[in-house]
């Protein structure tokens, strides 16, 4: 007797549809799985012998032959069982085959009989919903999460009994409560007014954010370099519904979220000695990396100078073309990617105070060259901070804190994206060269001033470009339909330097 | 070229013979190689060759001119020997004179180029940011003066001097070390073209040699002895520059110096000789001072004439009008126009060495304000930021 039901395997951020068959016919008592299943497939047997035993069920006697189809992808993890065991159950006539049709079905089983939690609930609800599946079984702690996905009825169970029960119809659980979208935005505790001074940082820091830019900033260490990254997540606009259903089918995947909608961008902070690999994804079953885990936020990376140089050189496409691309033998995995980058390095290679340093210019040139120049290429803003002065936090007065620059970037990128809402893009950063074409008007002395630049030869055909979108996010910042010369001043001073750019 | 005379070049080629074992005497470095290369053919194989002096005694019998012109033909390399009128008239003072200087860029583009007025631009390899700026504008306003720069196509200094001077007109002269059809090191292999197109490239190695220990200060006392002038621009001390500018007081010829901050081990050379007694060079007016007396800012028009008879040579209408009076004017002409008090107010802050905080500090200008200053003066070239993003003020004015 054949029976077949329909489950998902997580690949990349997505998921795929497996059908499991289970074959059962008279011959030595016998349980095998085919469809390159991994170890932890492979014991499923076990799990799912003892599960049945264990709720009360009967595990047939008979030659049982699982396949897991299509049979040339690689199944693994243990997401499999719950699908067997229900396979089981109908091969064997304790479930009439006919009740499964409409059903996908998703988890891990316990010894027990209980079903365990798995990852990546709302990649499988969206794949079981394109796939036109109507109803998804899935353990009930990751019933919240893939109601998040709409136009599919999720019964969360608990155990293989109610799932039995479930499909007899005579049992049905409490439908899943989607949490609503929790409209604050960042944890109120860190603010910008916590950082003293730095005021020219700050302002790289709210055109970031309202540009969606990427920064370097150089410093000496203990100047709030990374205080001040720590905050950019607080002035940033708050994720849409859209983009917060992407942020939580990633973290999904990724085993990070809390199995609930994640409404706050994310940051993403790796240490500086991580892996290519560790840092755009990758592995046998390519698992995300920290730029995709970052994606719709922020990627910071600290000490930027110690990160090896293949994975800093890892990052060119991310950074480019938003998204990751793995390519595992004949198939090719695509992972989002949308993260600002946000870098901070000192200001010289022995990291003490200006006041102790002892480096000389060739050391700091040295310093300066071990940052990767494709990577340094990308990178739209550029800010030095020095040491702190104490009277500058008094002297400045208006101490404007993470709400105030939040509300003037959030106006920023209103402008951008009515501006940008036929071209497909979120905000300047997004522009390409064509775009920038199209959506940067400049006053005619701003036109005159970027002349002289081209004619003076600081300024190359890629530098413009980014120069035009910099000055673009501060025209927006100020409301200005145009760019005027002092836009353009501004963003002129917040490119590379020109020495960084020749030793780089 | 054929008028090389044959004994002239088999000294020359000797010397090239002998030169693996020259370095090995000169174990301790930067000894100058002077007395060594004054000396006979018999008493330098005697001093230099030990056990391998049969065979460049052999060497001296057998060596053939023609042959060894048939070589210099092939390279496409000119020779002019110390015999000949073409003969710089400059390396007449040294001890030791080389007995042929070997050129690429053709000898009549040397003998044009050696006989106006000619300066020499020396400097550490590892370069500070400012030396260079200054080294690059010193090349291009000299040269656009109608001086010959010479320099000896290193790293650093010499590079920009050279660059300087091809964009100040093109009349670019380079030294080497080793056979002037061996570029050294690879990463100057644009620039070598460029100034052996434009300018001239020569040495007292035939082509081919590649460079010795000794063969950098004995380079030196050439650069030394073709330039009225030395001006050293960064060194260090010790340092081949310093031996450039020793060569160049031995033999009677004006030395400068740009001044470097007391605290920078890589400007000590060059301090040292100001306190020494060097003109202190803060610009091109200052070398053109030193060359032709004070207030005579340009080349009389009599020293002009072979400089212009080259330029109609090498470069026919390339960049012929507009240029001489274009490039220099260019500096002067920005400066002109006056700047705003606020961009002044900032660009004297950046002098003073504070940052974008302190200027806003100081100031009372918002964050944007002052980097929009920045920026514009970075725009008119007047401050810059070093490898690691700090803002300087540039050399120019």
């Amino acid at each position: 007797m054949l029976a077949s039901v329909a489950t998902f395997a997580i690949e990349g951020v997505d998921s795929r549809e497996v059908t499991v068959e289970v074959d059962s016919r008279r011959g030595l008592p016998a349980f095998t799985i085919v469809g390159l299943p991994d170890p932890a497939v492979r014991e499923a047997r076990e799990r799912v012998r003892a599960a049945l035993l264990n709720s009360g069920l009967e595990f047939p006697l008979r030659r049982l032959t699982a396949n897991l189809a299509p049979a040339h992808l690689r199944k693994a993890g243990p997401s499999f069982d719950l699908a067997l065991a229900v396979a089981v159950l109908a091969g064997s006539g304790q479930l009439p085959c006919s009740d499964l049709s409409g059903y996908a079905v998703c988890g891990e089983l316990s010894l027990g009989g209980l079903v365990r939690p798995i990852e990546g609930a709302v990649a499988i609800a969206h794949g079981a919903r394109s796939v036109g599946y109507p109803r998804l079984i899935i353990p009930v702690e990751n019933a919240a999460e893939a109601a998040l996905v709409e136009g599919i009825e999720v019964f969360g169970v608990p155990s293989l009994d109610r799932i039995v029960a479930l499909l007899r119809g005579s049992w049905r659980p409490d439908p899943p409560r989607a949490r609503p979208v929790s409209s604050v935005p960042a944890p109120e505790d860190l603010d910008l007014t916590d950082v003293r001074g730095q005021a020219d940082a700050k302002r790289a820091l709210e055109i970031a954010a309202a540009g969606g830019h990427n920064l370097l900033m150089i410093g000496p260490p203990g100047v709030g370099k990374t205080m001040l990254a720590r905050r950019l997540p607080g002035i940033l606009p708050p994720p849409s519904v859209e983009e917060s259903l992407e942020i939580t089918r990633i973290h999904s995947v990724a085993g990070l979220s809390g199995r609930t909608l994640v409404s706050q961008r994310p940051f993403r902070a790796p240490h500086h000695t991580v892996s290519a690999s560790g840092l755009v994804g990758g592995g046998v079953v390519p698992r995300p990396g920290e730029i995709t885990l970052a994606h719709r936020g922020v990627l910071f990376l600290d000490e930027l100078a110690e990160f090896s140089r293949t994975a800093l050189e890892a990052l060119r496409q991310p950074l480019e073309e938003g998204r990751v691309e793995i390519v595992r033998g004949q198939r090719s995995i695509v992972f989002p990617a949308a993260a600002m980058l946000v870098a901070a390095c000192n200001n010289c290679p022995c990291a003490r105070s200006p006041d102790d340093c002892a480096c000389t210019a060739a050391d700091r040139a040295r310093y300066a060259a071990r940052l990767s120049h494709a990577l340094l290429d990308r990178i739209d803003l550029v800010c030095r901070l020095e040491a702190g002065l104490p009277s500058a936090a008094t002297a400045s007065g208006a101490r404007s804190g993470s709400a105030v620059a939040r509300g003037r970037a959030l106006a920023a990128r209103e402008r951008q994206s009515r501006r940008l809402v036929e071209s497909g893009v979120f905000c300047n950063a997004g522009m390409d060269a064509r775009l920038t074409r199209r959506y940067v008007e400049l006053t005619p002395s701003a036109r005159s001033r970027l002349v002289e630049a081209q004619e003076g030869g600081s300024l190359t055909g890629r530098g413009h470009d980014r120069v035009l979108r910099i000055a673009r996010t501060i025209a927006d910042l100020a409301a200005r339909p145009q760019i005027e010369p002092s836009d353009l001043d501004e963003a002129l001073g917040f490119r590379l330097g020109s020495g960084m750019r020749a030793a780089a | 070229m054929s008028a090389v005379c044959a004994a002239c070049l088999r000294r020359s080629h000797l010397v090239a013979c002998l030169a693996p074992r020259i370095a090995g005497l000169l174990d301790r470095p930067r000894r100058r190689p002077a007395t060594l290369l004054a000396l006979e053919e018999n008493e330098l194989i005697a001093r230099v060759a030990g056990s391998g002096g049969a065979a460049a005694a052999r060497f001296l019998q057998t060596f053939d001119a023609r042959s060894a012109r048939r070589r210099l033909v092939a390279a496409r390399i000119d020779a002019v020997c110390c015999h000949e009128e073409s003969y710089p008239a400059g390396l007449g003072a040294l001890d030791d004179p080389p007995p042929v200087l070997y050129i690429a860029g053709g000898a009549d583009r040397l003998r044009a180029m050696t006989a106006g007025p000619v300066a020499t631009i020396v400097g550490t390899r590892r370069a500070s940011p400012y030396a260079l700026e200054v080294a690059y504008q010193l090349g291009r306003d000299v040269a656009a003066a109608g001086v010959t720069v010479v320099s000896g196509l290193a790293l650093g200094i010499d590079a920009a001097a050279h660059r300087g001077a091809l964009a100040g007109g093109g009349k670019a002269l380079a030294v080497l070390g080793s056979g002037a059809d061996v570029v050294s090191p690879r990463s100057n292999l644009r620039l070598y073209e460029l100034v052996r197109e434009r300018g001239v490239i020569c040495s007292e190695l035939p082509p081919g040699q590649r460079a010795f220990r000794w063969s950098f200060p004995a380079r030196n006392r050439i650069m030394a002895g073709l330039g009225a002038i030395t001006v050293v621009v960064e060194a260090a001390d010790p340092s081949g520059s310093l031996i450039t500018a020793a060569f160049a007081a031995d033999i009677g010829r004006e030395v400068g110096a740009v001044p470097g901050r007391v605290t920078a081990r890589l400007a000590a050379g060059s301090n040292r000789l100001l306190r020494d007694g060097a003109s202190v060079i803060r610009d091109a007016d200052d070398v053109l001072d030193a060359l032709f007396g004070a207030r005579e800012r340009h080349v009389a028009p009599s020293d002009r004439g072979p400089a212009k008879v080259s330029e109609a040579s090498a470069e026919p209408a390339a960049e012929g009008p507009g240029r001489a009076p274009g490039l220099p004017t260019r500096p002067a002409g920005r400066a002109a126009e006056p700047l705003e008090p606020r961009l002044r107010s900032v660009l004297q802050s950046v002098e003073a060495g504070a940052g974008p905080a302190e200027i806003a500090r100081d100031g009372g200008l918002s964050a944007a304000d002052v980097r929009a200053a920045l920026g514009r003066l970075e725009l008119l070239g007047l401050v810059r930021r070093d490898v690691l993003g700090m803002y300087e003020r540039t050399a120019r004015r």
